[in-house]
Parts: structure tokens; C-alpha cells; sequence
């Protein structure tokens, strides 16, 4: 009986996240929704994803910000050594989240060209 | 390696000007990011080699941090609670103050008329030195003092040992270099540098053709700034009131008479010259009066009497110190105004020794800081408004009756202002009270309240103020929740 009970909770938990994610999707703007898909392609930083969209910094970090706050994306500052043996500042790098992959299916759907935009070549 | 340097201070200072919007908690990470960005964007090729366009962008993306700091301002909770306290807090208000201060500073080109009525005169014996003129006031209109009674005195005279004369100043319109140029433009007699003790540089001068011929002598100011300090203007010809002048010599930097302002001095014999303004040279302890008496007695016997006006004598420090005793005058009648005005609440307060300064000495040195400074505003913001566009600040005139009464209504907008806001501050941590309740029946009161509550944002204490006061007693009430 507890069993079903947390079961059912847990499912609804799940498909209320899913329906309130679906919700913030539709949400975004377009360009939101190309910053979302330039860091989905591999853009990890702000200035990259400014260079590839062409969208001002004042624009680029507010976007990041929220999208990070909404868990589309996630921030992680590279590792210390990395930077110092390269005699450089460290620098914080951005990569979409699975809520953020999933979100960027429906927003596809929603702007058809965001699919034109390819992944960077590593 | 040290132009990327250079270029990135400024970016640098953006980050940091920006990084004050931003919440606490964050504000260490963020600016971080935010400089490590810019110091990989720096190292593009483009800007290394000193490109203007790309150090253009830089600069454009390190504004990019002001709107990221705004946003993260205003997704913090509490931002506008946090904005509502720095705009209550004394700091801010002090700071306000400040920055008039910085403006009217900058707007002003350094507050040439303060530095004017606050430094010494630019005189060998500035004390000695005085200006007497028919009326005292400087009215271009009226005549002045004849030439053949300024000669009788200067002969007879026990009370000074030397004498120039000058005109009024007036605006003229020169043509100086192929340049159109404006100013004011006075004319005095040869001696008048002689007089002031105002000691020209050889090198600086130009001989005109003695002393009996007119020489013009441009202000280092006017030189510098309408002629572009041009080393060559020293001997060619100034075209001023279609009369040719031959220049003969710049001032030396502080040198100025009657006013800053004035840009070109026109000296000749004294013979030539119009009656005007007189400048002696006192002996010691010579008293205005005396002078004027004995004016008025060489006029006598040249067979002249001052009929209509008194000649007026004024010490040339005593004519720069004008605007300083106006100021002071206002003050002083803005005192007396405030205690009549407040006195009998001050009188009614219970409390009389909680609002000693030694039991509140915070809250009084915030009224007094703050109340300097308004004022202090008010004193520069009437010199420079006043005095600097004045040609006759030498004489009582500078403090004319637009700067009295300037400084006459400012001293009383400040003090009551002041005091208003002090009232409305919590008596504890000075920030200005808040979150106003509405007390009593509107019905019963014809439709108004009886009061309001103030509340200290901080829970230190409760302001009453009625609406409609019950008795002669009934007065502001402050009660101290917490200390």
C-alpha cells in the first residue's frame, strides 16, 4: 500500500515536471531557443556563442542565465590546472541538460531552422 | 602585450562598475566570468595588432555585463526591497549631495568664480588696494568720476600714494587673427598694472610706442582659449571697435581685474581716459570713509560737488569677500527663520534630553553633515550661476541682488528641507522612514485621517504625526521600539 502510494506520487511528480517543461518550452523565445541550440551544438561559452549567433553580449549572458536558472542548462568552471598551465583565466563552460535536450526537440518543432544550426567539429 | 593591457582597463572597470548590481552571493563568480571572457576575447589576433573596430567590439561586449548585471539584480528576491533601502539610507543621501557636487564641479569648468571669490587677489598689496567709484554700483550708464577732480586728488592726497582710472567693462566683438572673437573689454590708463602691482613678464610684452600710445594687453585666459595661446598675436594688430590695436602683451596666468571674465584691457594716458572707476593705492590704515571725505573735498575745491551721489569707496578684498558675507547674512536669517518656525515644537518636546547631541551625537552629525553640504551647494551653485557671467566682480555689485536673494531663499529651502527630512528619519539608523498606516476614522474627521504612522524599515521605532491636532500639545511622537 505504501509502495503504491509513493509509486503514484512519484508518477505524478514525473508527469506534472514533464507537463510544466513541456510548458517553459513553449515558452522561449526564438532566441532563446538559439542559444539553447548553440550550446547543443557544442558552443560552451559566451563569447563562442556570441560569435556564432550574432547576438550581442548583452543579450547572450541574460539568455544564459535564465536558461540556467530553469535548468536548460548547466554552468561548470573548467578545472583550475587546465587554465593555469595554459596561463590563462579559468573560464566557465555551458552544456545543455537533459530537461534542456528534450526541450530543444519541441522547440525544433516549433523553429524548423534552428536544425540548420550544425554542431562544432572536435 | 602592454597595449592589450591598456585596452583592457576600461573593460575591466565596466565589469566592476557593473558587478555592484549584482547579488552578493554571485557577484564573486560573475565577475569572474565575465573578466575571463574578456581576457580571451582580447587575445584575438585582431585586437593584438591594434585593430580600431575590434577593440571597438571589446569595449561593446564589456557593456554587455551592465544588462547581465541588471537582470541578475532584478531576478534576485529581494532586489527591490534592497533598492528601496540604499535610496532610505543616509549613505545615499550624503552621496546624492556628492554628486551635485561632482556635476556642478564639472559643468562649471572647475568653479571659476568660487576659485575667484575664495583665492587671493592676484595683487602686490591686495590690501591697500581700493576702488571708488560715484555710486558704488558699476551702472555704465552713469558717469563717473571726472578726470581733472581724480588729478586734484591724487596732488592733494595724504591718504594714497598712487592712482589709476578705469572704465566700465562692456562686451565687444574683435577681430584678432582673421578670428571673430567676444569678451569684455576694458579701458584704463597705462599705470593700472603699475598700480595693482601686477608685474607683466618682459618676454611677454611688446613696447606699443611708450606710454603715449594705446596698447592692448589680452588675458591669459582669453588668449589661451579664444586665440589658441598663439605665440605670434604679441605685436600684431586686434581690430576693436573698427580701430585698430596693436597688441602689446599677455597677463600673467592669475592675473585679472574687475573680473576673470574680462579678456581685453586697453590701456592709454591718463589724460585720454573717460572718467570711470578710480584705483588707488591706499597707505596704511586708511579707512573707506576717510577716502570718500577726502574725495569729496578735492572736489570742493575744483569748484565740484557731488550733488546727487556720494562717491563710494570699497577695499578690493572687501569687494571679493561680498559674496561670502551675503552667504553668511542668509544663513543667519535662515536660522532665525527655522527656530521660529520650529522653536515652539522644540519647546513642547517631553523628551528634551533623548535629542541632546550627547545622547544621539550620530543623528545630529548626519543633520549637520548634510545640511553643510546642501548649503555649501547653494553657495557655489549661486557663484557660478551669478558671479561668472558677470563683468564687475570687483566692486559691491558682485553680490548683486540676484545672488542675495539666490542665497536668501536656497539657505531657507535647504535648512527647512533639511530639518523636513531629519523629522522624517528613524532616530536610530537615520534611514528615512517607511510603510505609512493610516490612523482614526475618515467619517468622523470629514472624511481625513488623524494621523499616519511612520515605521522604521528596521523595527526601531514608530513616528506619529497627526493630521488634525487635538490640542496646542498634540505634536509629532516618536517611540523607540528597539535600540
Amino acid at each position: 500500500m505504501v509502495h503504491t502510494a509513493r509509486f503514484v506520487s512519484i508518477l505524478e511528480f514525473v508527469v506534472l515536471e514533464c507537463y510544466i517543461g513541456m510548458n517553459e518550452n513553449v515558452k522561449l523565445s526564438h532566441t532563446a531557443a538559439l542559444i539553447l541550440r548553440t550550446v547543443d551544438c557544442g558552443y560552451r561559452y559566451g563569447f563562442d556563442i556570441m560569435d556564432v549567433t550574432g547576438l550581442p553580449s548583452g543579450t547572450v549572458y541574460p539568455a544564459l542565465r535564465r536558461l540556467e536558472r530553469d535548468g536548460l542548462v548547466a554552468g561548470k568552471w573548467e578545472d583550475e590546472s587546465i587554465a593555469l598551465a595554459e596561463e590563462r583565466p579559468a573560464r566557465r563552460y555551458y552544456r545543455t541538460t537533459r530537461a534542456g535536450r528534450q526541450s530543444l526537440v519541441l522547440l525544433i518543432e516549433r523553429y524548423p531552422l534552428l536544425e540548420k544550426l550544425t554542431p562544432v567539429q572536435k | 602585450m602592454r597595449l592589450l593591457e591598456v585596452v583592457l582597463i576600461p573593460c575591466r572597470a565596466i565589469v566592476y562598475i557593473a558587478s555592484v548590481l549584482a547579488p552578493s552571493s554571485l557577484r564573486r563568480d560573475w565577475r569572474r566570468e565575465w573578466l575571463s571572457e574578456i581576457w580571451h576575447q582580447s587575445r584575438a589576433p585582431e585586437i593584438e595588432k591594434g585593430e580600431l573596430r575590434s577593440i571597438w567590439r571589446l569595449y561593446c561586449s564589456s557593456f554587455g555585463s551592465l544588462a547581465d548585471a541588471w537582470w541578475q539584480f532584478r531576478e534576485d528576491g529581494h532586489a527591490l526591497s534592497r533598492l528601496s533601502r540604499i535610496l532610505r539610507s543616509p549613505r545615499f543621501c550624503l552621496s546624492s549631495l556628492g554628486l551635485l557636487f561632482l556635476i556642478c564641479f564639472v559643468v562649471s569648468g572647475f568653479l571659476p568664480a568660487t576659485r575667484t571669490v575664495l583665492f587671493p587677489l592676484p595683487y602686490q598689496d591686495g590690501d591697500r588696494m581700493a576702488i571708488v567709484s560715484r555710486t558704488g554700483r558699476m551702472e555704465p550708464v552713469r558717469r563717473g568720476i571726472p578726470k581733472e577732480i581724480a588729478q586734484a586728488w591724487l596732488r592733494n592726497s595724504h591718504l594714497i600714494d598712487a592712482m589709476a582710472s578705469s572704465s566700465f567693462a562692456t562686451q565687444v566683438s574683435a577681430i584678432a587673427g582673421g578670428r571673430r572673437v567676444t569678451t569684455s573689454f576694458v579701458t584704463a590708463s597705462s599705470n593700472l598694472f603699475d598700480v595693482l602691482g601686477v608685474a607683466i613678464a618682459p618676454a611677454a610684452s611688446h613696447s606699443a610706442g611708450g606710454d603715449t600710445q594705446p596698447a592692448v594687453y589680452l588675458s591669459h585666459a582669453f588668449w589661451e582659449k579664444q586665440l589658441h595661446g598663439d605665440s605670434q598675436i604679441i605685436g600684431t594688430r586686434l581690430l576693436i571697435k573698427g580701430r585698430a590695436e596693436v597688441v602689446a602683451g599677455i597677463l600673467p596666468v592669475n592675473a585679472w581685474f574687475l573680473s576673470p571674465a574680462i579678456g581685453i584691457y586697453r590701456l592709454q594716458p591718463m589724460d585720454d581716459e573717460a572718467g570711470g572707476l578710480l584705483v588707488v593705492h591706499c597707505r596704511p590704515h586708511v579707512s573707506t570713509s576717510a577716502l570718500e571725505r577726502e574725495l569729496a573735498q578735492a572736489a570742493e575745491g575744483e569748484g565740484y560737488a557731488f550733488v546727487s551721489t556720494a562717491p563710494h569707496a570699497v577695499f578690493l578684498p572687501d569687494a571679493q569677500r561680498a559674496p561670502i558675507s551675503i552667504f553668511a547674512a542668509a544663513c543667519f536669517l535662515a536660522m532665525v527663520l527655522a527656530v521660529l518656525a520650529h522653536g515652539p515644537r522644540w519647546m513642547r518636546l517631553n523628551n528634551v534630553a533623548d535629542w541632546l547631541p550627547s545622547k544621539n551625537w550620530r543623528w545630529w552629525k548626519f543633520f549637520f553633515v548634510k545640511t553643510l553640504l546642501a548649503l555649501l551647494l547653494v553657495f557655489i551653485v549661486g557663484l557660478e550661476l551669478f558671479v561668472a557671467g558677470t563683468r564687475q566682480t570687483m566692486s559691491e555689485a558682485l553680490g548683486g541682488p540676484a545672488l542675495m536673494w539666490f542665497y536668501i531663499v536656497g539657505c531657507n529651502a535647504v535648512l527647512l528641507a533639511s530639518i523636513s527630512d531629519q523629522r522624517a528619519r528613524c532616530r536610530v539608523c537615520q534611514r528615512l522612514l517607511g510603510l505609512p498606516i493610516q490612523i482614526g476614522c475618515p467619517g468622523c474627521l470629514l472624511l481625513d485621517w488623524a494621523g499616519t504612522e511612520f515605521l522604521c524599515p528596521q523595527g526601531h521605532g514608530v513616528l506619529y504625526v497627526p493630521h488634525h491636532v487635538a490640542c496646542w500639545e498634540q505634536e509629532d511622537t516618536w517611540v523607540l521600539l528597539e535600540t
